[in-house]
């Protein structure tokens, strides 16, 4: 025989060698079938995901609306500030009106008894002169 | 893991077609068909041909070795889909070691159940080490060794923390270990058939 070896020891060697291929085959056939279930899940892990990231969006949308809403909002505070200020712009020039106003009255009011005490004083200062010119006049 | 296993009595019943003997085993209430070939009885217990007689023979002789052999397949469950067992020359024969700190670890004993699942029962002999590292600081990491004591050679693997997490991984990392002896065997096998 070739190599010294019988076909018996040929065969058994053989048989041996199928068991062991069989047997890496058989851990094979598990390790695949083991990591498509894990492809699987991964899968499905990814499909919720990619939901999850579609709710996420949307959320971003209403959440950039919101921002916009949130910047309008802003803007009405700042217009309403200056309309305070406009507010109170008015207030005090109603203000300084009225004193102008109460000022412009007093005045008013001081010069009436200067011109009736002109007046009276022109009355008596004529009321005199006339006396003075009657007792010259009179024999 | 079975935990329940009987031999009913009875004859054992030739299967011509795949020279065996067939006999019965209740693992956990399930019926099992439990064939040993005729192979396995020629090689292990001294049956002197491979006729019909001589198998009976043998079975009736070494009757509890060979239940004792099931029963210890059984326990793993290694039956096939058509609830048989194959008890054949390669048969697994587990040598299993537990370090102090993981023999009642319930992650590493799913992780042995997995392995065995994998090893299956045709695996002829193999030694099982599960250790923790001896290293200062400490390694919260598991070493798993598989040892072939015929062809002499030992693939090893270390789990950290969170390789445990994920138990398809955990399974596929069992599985390359396991493969990597095979294929240290199919090597030894090439070297000795030249």
């Amino acid at each position: 025989m070739a190599g010294g070896k019988t076909n018996t020891t040929r065969i058994e060697q053989l048989e041996d060698f199928t068991k062991n291929l069989v047997s890496r085959l058989d851990v094979h056939d598990e390790t695949l079938k083991w990591i498509t279930e894990g492809l699987k899940k991964g899968a499905e892990v990814t499909a919720e995901h990619g939901l999850k990231i579609v709710s996420f969006e949307q959320k971003f949308v209403v959440l950039v609306d919101f921002n916009k809403y949130v910047e309008s909002v802003s803007a009405i505070q700042r217009d309403l500030v200056a309309f305070r200020k406009d507010l109170e712009s008015l207030q005090k020039w109603k203000e300084d009106l009225k004193k102008e106003k109460d000022e412009s009255s007093r005045r008013r009011w001081a010069f009436g008894p200067n011109a009736v005490g002109a007046l009276i004083s022109g009355f008596i200062s004529l009321l005199v002169a006339l006396l003075v010119v009657w007792l010259n006049k009179r024999p | 893991m079975a935990k329940d296993i009987r031999f009913p009595e009875g004859e054992p019943r030739y299967v011509p077609e795949r020279d065996c003997l067939g006999f019965r085993a209740i693992a956990d209430g399930t019926n099992v068909e439990c064939l040993v070939t005729a192979e396995f009885l020629f090689s292990r217990f001294g049956s002197k041909e491979f006729t019909e007689k001589a198998m009976r023979q043998a079975f009736d002789d070494h009757r509890d070795e060979i239940q004792d052999i099931a029963r210890s397949l059984l326990e793993y469950g290694w039956i096939d889909e058509e609830k048989r067992l194959f008890l054949t020359t390669r048969f697994t024969r587990l040598t299993v070691h537990f370090d102090q700190l993981l023999a009642g670890d319930p992650r590493v004993a799913a992780a042995h159940r997995m392995l065995t699942d994998v090893i299956g029962p045709s695996a002829g002999e193999l030694v099982i080490e599960w250790r923790t590292p001896r290293e200062n600081p400490p390694n919260p990491s598991i070493l798993l060794s598989i040892k072939d004591p015929v062809i002499r050679r030992e693939m090893a693997t270390s789990f950290p923390p969170e390789a445990w997490d994920d138990p398809t991984t955990l399974r596929v990392r069992l599985a390359q270990v396991w493969s990597a002896l095979l294929r240290a065997r199919s090597h030894d096998l090439v070297l000795k058939s030249g």
